[in-house]
Formats: C-alpha cells, sequence, structure tokens
C-alpha cells in the first residue's frame, strides 16, 4: 500500500487489493462529541461516526427492492475495511440481491436520551472465489442464529448517513 | 393443556409466528424501521409507530415524509426484540399514506400519541398493512448475554 495509515487487528483488508481509507482520530483533549437534546433533536453524524458505531454493532436489517417494493431482512453483519459483510443462507435475501444489487443496511441503538440510526446504501455481491471466502471465514462474523449460514454478500458503500435523535421525556431510559 | 409460548431452540431454531402473534408483539413494541423503495432503490428510517385497529400509525422526522412522498408507498415496517435466548423479528408489509387531513390529525390528538423525537418538524403516517408476517429465532450460544 502507498500510504501511511494507523492499522489494528479489527482493520485488516480481506480482499486483496483493498486500500483502507485514511483513519481519523480526534485530537488527544478535543472535546466530545455533542449530543442532541430539546434544543438541537435531530443530530447529523460524520462519516467517522457512522463507522465507529457499525463496527460496534452486529445486528441490522437489509433492504432491497423488487419492482420498486421493499424487503426487509434482518441480517448480522460486520463492518470492516468501510465495508459491510453479511453471512446469509442461500433463500429470498439473496436471490433479491442477486435481482436488483441496489441494498440499503439499517443498525440501530438507544443510549439513555438518545437514539442513533446509520443507514448504508451500496451494491451487494456473493463472494465467490476461495481467497475471499478464505479471508470472510477468518473475520469475527459470528451467525446470529442457531441455523447453519454459509454464504457471504459484501456490500460496498456509495453513501452513509447517520444521526441521533433525542428522546422525548417518558421514551428516555432509567439511569 | 399447555399454554407456555412455544419457544425456539437448537433443534428448531425457526418459528414461524401467526398473524395475531405477530400484532401482539408490534402492539408492545415502540420503535421500529420503515423500509421504502424510490426508483427501486431502497431506503430504511427509524420510526416511532403505535398499532391502530388494523393499521399502524407511525411518525417519524420530517424527511420521512419527503421520503413516502416520493416513494412507490408501498412500504415494510419491522418491529423487533429479545426474550430468553430468542429474537422475534416482525415486518407488516402494505402501503403509507400520510396523515395531513383536519380529520387524521383529530384521530391522532384523540390518540394523545406521545412521539419519541423532540423535532417540532416531523410527520404522522399510517400504515394499512397487506401482510403480517415474524418469527422467533434461537440465538446462537455466543451471541447470548
Amino acid at each position: 500500500m502507498s500510504e501511511q495509515h494507523p492499522t489494528s487487528p479489527h482493520r485488516r483488508p480481506f480482499m486483496a487489493g483493498v486500500t483502507e481509507p485514511k483513519l481519523h482520530h480526534p485530537a488527544p483533549g478535543a472535546p466530545p462529541p455533542p449530543l442532541p437534546g430539546p434544543e438541537n433533536p435531530v443530530l447529523e453524524l460524520d462519516q467517522e461516526e457512522c463507522w465507529d458505531l457499525l463496527i460496534g454493532t452486529m445486528l441490522g436489517r437489509l433492504a432491497v427492492s423488487v419492482r420498486d417494493r421493499p424487503e426487509l431482512y434482518p441480517v448480522n453483519f460486520l463492518a470492516h475495511d468501510r465495508r459491510l459483510l453479511i453471512r446469509t443462507a442461500q433463500g429470498t435475501k439473496l436471490a433479491a440481491a442477486t435481482v436488483n444489487s441496489s441494498v440499503a443496511l439499517e443498525a440501530d441503538g438507544r443510549s439513555l436520551h438518545s437514539l442513533w440510526s446509520v443507514v448504508v446504501k451500496g451494491t451487494a455481491r456473493i463472494l465467490q472465489t476461495q481467497a475471499e471466502l478464505a479471508a470472510a471465514e477468518a473475520l469475527p462474523l459470528h451467525p446470529w442464529t442457531a441455523t447453519t449460514k454459509t454464504t457471504y454478500v459484501e456490500i460496498v458503500p456509495t453513501g452513509i448517513r447517520g444521526r441521533r435523535i433525542a428522546l422525548a421525556e417518558g421514551f428516555r431510559l432509567e439511569r | 393443556m399447555n399454554d407456555l409460548p412455544r419457544l425456539p431452540d437448537a433443534e428448531h431454531p425457526v418459528q414461524v409466528l401467526t398473524e395475531a402473534e405477530c400484532r401482539e408483539l408490534l402492539a408492545g413494541a415502540q420503535l421500529g424501521r420503515l423500509a421504502l423503495s424510490h426508483r427501486n432503490e431502497p431506503d430504511i428510517f427509524p420510526v416511532n409507530f403505535w398499532t391502530h385497529g388494523d393499521t399502524f400509525l407511525v411518525h417519524g422526522p420530517q424527511d420521512v415524509r419527503a421520503a413516502v412522498g416520493r416513494s412507490s408507498q408501498h412500504v415494510v415496517l419491522e418491529g423487533d426484540g429479545r426474550e430468553a435466548g430468542t429474537v422475534w423479528s416482525v415486518m407488516a408489509k402494505g402501503t403509507i399514506r400520510e396523515l395531513d387531513r383536519p380529520e387524521d390529525l383529530e384521530t391522532v390528538r384523540q390518540r394523545r400519541l406521545r412521539a419519541w423525537i423532540l423535532a417540532p418538524d416531523s410527520a404522522f403516517l399510517e400504515l394499512s398493512p397487506a401482510k403480517i408476517t415474524g418469527r422467533r429465532i434461537a440465538v446462537g450460544p455466543e451471541e447470548r448475554y
């Protein structure tokens, strides 16, 4: 690779020839990211924050369009190297993504006073070559369910959008 | 005889839920996700929703209104949760419209729906489901917590 960049075991590329994007690290002593509140209830997240949240999440929902109608499936995924990897069983989900490779994946979570949601739009493809499959097998992507899952689908993002939304009183969690 | 709910296990990891079970689970959920399609490309938004007779009232930030407006109006609403070594996921598939007529807004007012989002510019929508499906899935042991 031509560029100097920090690496960690979690960011090792799983495909040959993939270049990691430059990572952004906040300056030491920088203020923590702002939180949404009554005066600013919807906070757009930058790409780095979106990826941080995705890396810490394993359950998401995959949407595909079939004849301009959405289908939605719960999936377990791994955010890695600015891509998403999904492990799935052969079935309708795959069939739909093969017909129309434009997909969206959403993950979200809740904290005391806010909810975050990140949506990745991108192009899905099934990993085929032995090298790709071996590299994917080596990643810590465990099946979410007790069912056997053997097919890997990779999503290369074309866009990412994330936000934190303040929760109204009554929807906040108790400390 | 046995009133215990059927729960999936390692031998039968996926349990298909009846529509009644699906509706009951959705009635107890508050946060969900709305999937829609525009020019054959999908998008997903987190939303707040409530059961309303046979339909669902959906609430979300203003851009949900815009996205629904330009979508094919065919949507999927998903809710899910965790229970005792299992996760459930329910999908309500149907068509959606914005609640903007005075009588619609009166309905919303009478229900005293409390939206979870504080944004002043938000939208109420109504989803008429054509099909509701759901599954309960046993979670692999390494994922239990």
